[in-house]
Formats: C-alpha cells, sequence, structure tokens
C-alpha cells in the first residue's frame, strides 16, 4: 500500500518546480507521446471488435473502414495517432538531447526511452503488417529474411516476433497477440516506470 | 526554484491535449489511412514501404542486406542507447556531435526515401 502511495505521489506529487511549468522547455513532447499512446488504446480496443488476423485480415479492414458505422473514422484516428507519436517521441528524444537531460542520475531514463522507441517502431510495423495486403506480406517477407541473417537465433527470433506469415499478408495470429496485448502492455508499464524515474532523478527542470 | 502546486501543470496539460486531440480528429476526418493492395489483385511490381521505414527501404536498397539492415541499424541504436556514456568519455560537445550525427543520417534517408519513392513517382 506504501509503495502504490510513492509510486502515486512520485509520478504527481502535490507541489511541481516551476521549471515544469514551461511550456517551450518541454513542449509537452512526452505527456503528448503518453496521450496519442492512450488514444491508440482506445481505438484499438474498439477495431479490435471487428478485426479478424490471418486469411481475413484484409477484408475486415475494408469492412471497418467502409461497412461498421464510423469505423473508418476510428480506424483513421488509429493510424494517425500511431504517426504522430512516432514524431512526437523522436522530437522528444531530441528534446533531451538539447536540454542534456539524460546526464547522471538520469542515465538509466535515457535507456528506456530508447527502448519505448524502439517498441513504438515495432508497434507501427506491426500494425502495418495486420493491415494484410500484399504490402503488408511484402514487408513481412523482408523482415523475415533480415532477422534470418542473425547468426544462431535469427530464425528463431523471426518464429517468435512474426509467426509464418505469407508473401501475401503479413497478418498472423503472433503478429496479432504482439500489436495488441503483449507490447502494448509492456509499453504502457515501461511508460509508467519512465515518468516515475523522471521524478525520482530530480523532475524536469531547466539547467 | 520555486515550487507550485500541481494543478497549474494539470491545466496546461489538459490545453495541450485538447489541442492535440483535435488535431488528430481533423487528419482523421481530413485524411483516409491507406488499406494498400488486395491479396486478390493481380502482384504489385514495386512495394514501398511506410515512410517511418523508409531509411531501411533505402539502406537495403544500396547496401549488402548483412551491412543495410543489420549493422547500421544495430550501430545506430548503439548510438542512441550510448549517449551518457559517450558524452561522459568524449565531454558534451563530441558525444552530443555523434548524437546529431546519427539522427541526421537518418532524416537524411528519410528524405532520400521521400524523395525516390514518394514524390519522384
Amino acid at each position: 500500500m506504501n509503495d502504490t502511495k510513492s509510486f502515486v505521489n512520485h509520478i504527481r506529487p502535490r507541489f511541481v518546480s516551476e521549471g515544469a511549468l514551461r511550456v517551450f522547455y518541454t513542449v509537452c513532447l512526452g505527456g503528448l507521446s503518453f496521450l496519442a499512446f492512450i488514444v491508440l488504446g482506445v481505438t484499438g480496443i474498439l477495431l479490435m471488435f471487428h478485426y479478424q488476423p490471418g486469411d481475413n485480415a484484409f477484408s475486415s479492414v475494408l469492412t471497418i473502414s467502409s461497412v461498421i458505422p464510423y469505423g473508418g473514422v476510428i480506424r483513421n484516428l488509429h493510424y494517425w495517432a500511431g504517426q504522430i507519436m512516432v514524431v512526437t517521441v523522436n522530437l522528444h528524444m531530441l528534446r533531451v538531447v538539447w536540454t542534456h537531460s539524460y546526464k547522471p542520475p538520469k542515465q538509466l531514463n535515457w535507456l528506456v526511452g530508447v527502448a519505448l522507441l524502439i517498441f513504438v517502431l515495432y508497434l507501427d510495423f506491426s500494425g502495418y503488417l495486420l493491415i494484410g495486403s500484399q504490402e503488408s506480406g511484402a514487408a513481412a517477407t523482408v523482415a523475415v529474411n533480415i532477422l534470418g541473417l542473425v547468426p544462431v537465433i535469427g530464425t528463431w527470433l523471426a518464429q517468435i516476433l512474426f509467426g509464418e506469415p505469407s508473401a501475401l499478408s503479413g497478418s498472423t495470429l503472433v503478429v496479432y497477440v504482439w500489436h495488441c496485448v503483449a507490447l502494448p502492455m509492456v509499453a504502457f508499464l515501461l511508460q509508467l516506470y519512465h515518468f516515475w524515474r523522471v521524478r525520482r532523478d530530480g523532475g524536469v527542470r531547466p539547467l | 526554484m520555486a515550487r507550485l502546486p500541481i494543478k497549474h501543470l494539470v491545466e496546461k496539460e489538459g490545453i495541450a491535449s485538447i489541442f492535440f486531440l483535435a488535431f488528430c480528429l481533423a487528419l482523421a476526418l481530413k485524411f483516409q489511412a491507406s488499406v494498400g493492395t488486395s491479396n486478390q489483385a493481380s502482384p504489385v511490381s514495386h512495394a514501398v514501404a511506410p515512410w517511418i521505414f523508409g531509411p531501411f527501404q533505402i539502406l537495403l536498397l544500396y547496401l549488402p542486406p548483412r551491412v543495410g539492415a543489420l549493422l547500421i541499424p544495430i550501430l545506430i541504436i548503439a548510438g542512441f542507447s550510448g549517449l551518457p556514456w559517450l558524452v561522459d568519455v568524449l565531454g558534451v560537445k563530441w558525444g552530443q556531435r555523434i548524437f546529431i550525427t546519427l539522427f541526421c543520417f537518418v532524416c537524411a534517408l528519410l528524405l532520400w526515401f521521400i524523395v525516390k519513392e514518394l514524390w519522384w513517382q
């Protein structure tokens, strides 16, 4: 109970330094990335009601886009929030470098941030594969072939990350589970740790 | 530095969130997300990667796969991850120069991809 209270107090303390309120210091980029993540979560759950992974993926995407009421808008929102998140995460990283916010004691949080960037890129890529189009099939084939170049663990890694995609569709159950369950959960927990660590390491403050 | 109640931060986050959500919604209403080509259609001769993975496509186009798809991306990720320690060893100026060089390299590849695949076509 005390741990939970301590965690919440770190993420949402009663008082913050004046520097944390300067909009042009952080440009809200970290917070906006998290907001994009929340939008992606909500729209993603709505899309899951009608999406079918595997051979029917492409037709279910077409159904969502053109038949389901507001399905097109929800899918567009999911797509654009994903694109914007990649942009804001990269700009956030540039801001952190610009303000030297990776310096001790923030090295660990910097590493967490880089891990989150990689997660975001894989989430984006797996989302692209789930469309189940010819292009996503080609992308999955390229990704599997690239991982196959990794010595010893390459084929195993490709199986774990992509399953067995066909050249005609990148949508597999494995990719679906990574995209909708495993990665968002890990990314969400890492983000909470990232925010907690920001406060723990002294908060957002101009140098 | 002075400390202020968190409500001031919450207010600013709220305003930023409203603008952000309005922007996302405007994009969603105005621009359709692509669905690509059906796998029932005749095969496409040239698949273009999504813009986020454009730098990868350019590297794969001109370099051997082991270099373009494995070595260079791993070096870039290692360079990003190691920034705090690069700064420790080489100093802030050189550490940040290495980071900015890597970042600009990725941006240049992205620009190359946009010009080659999206704009020139």
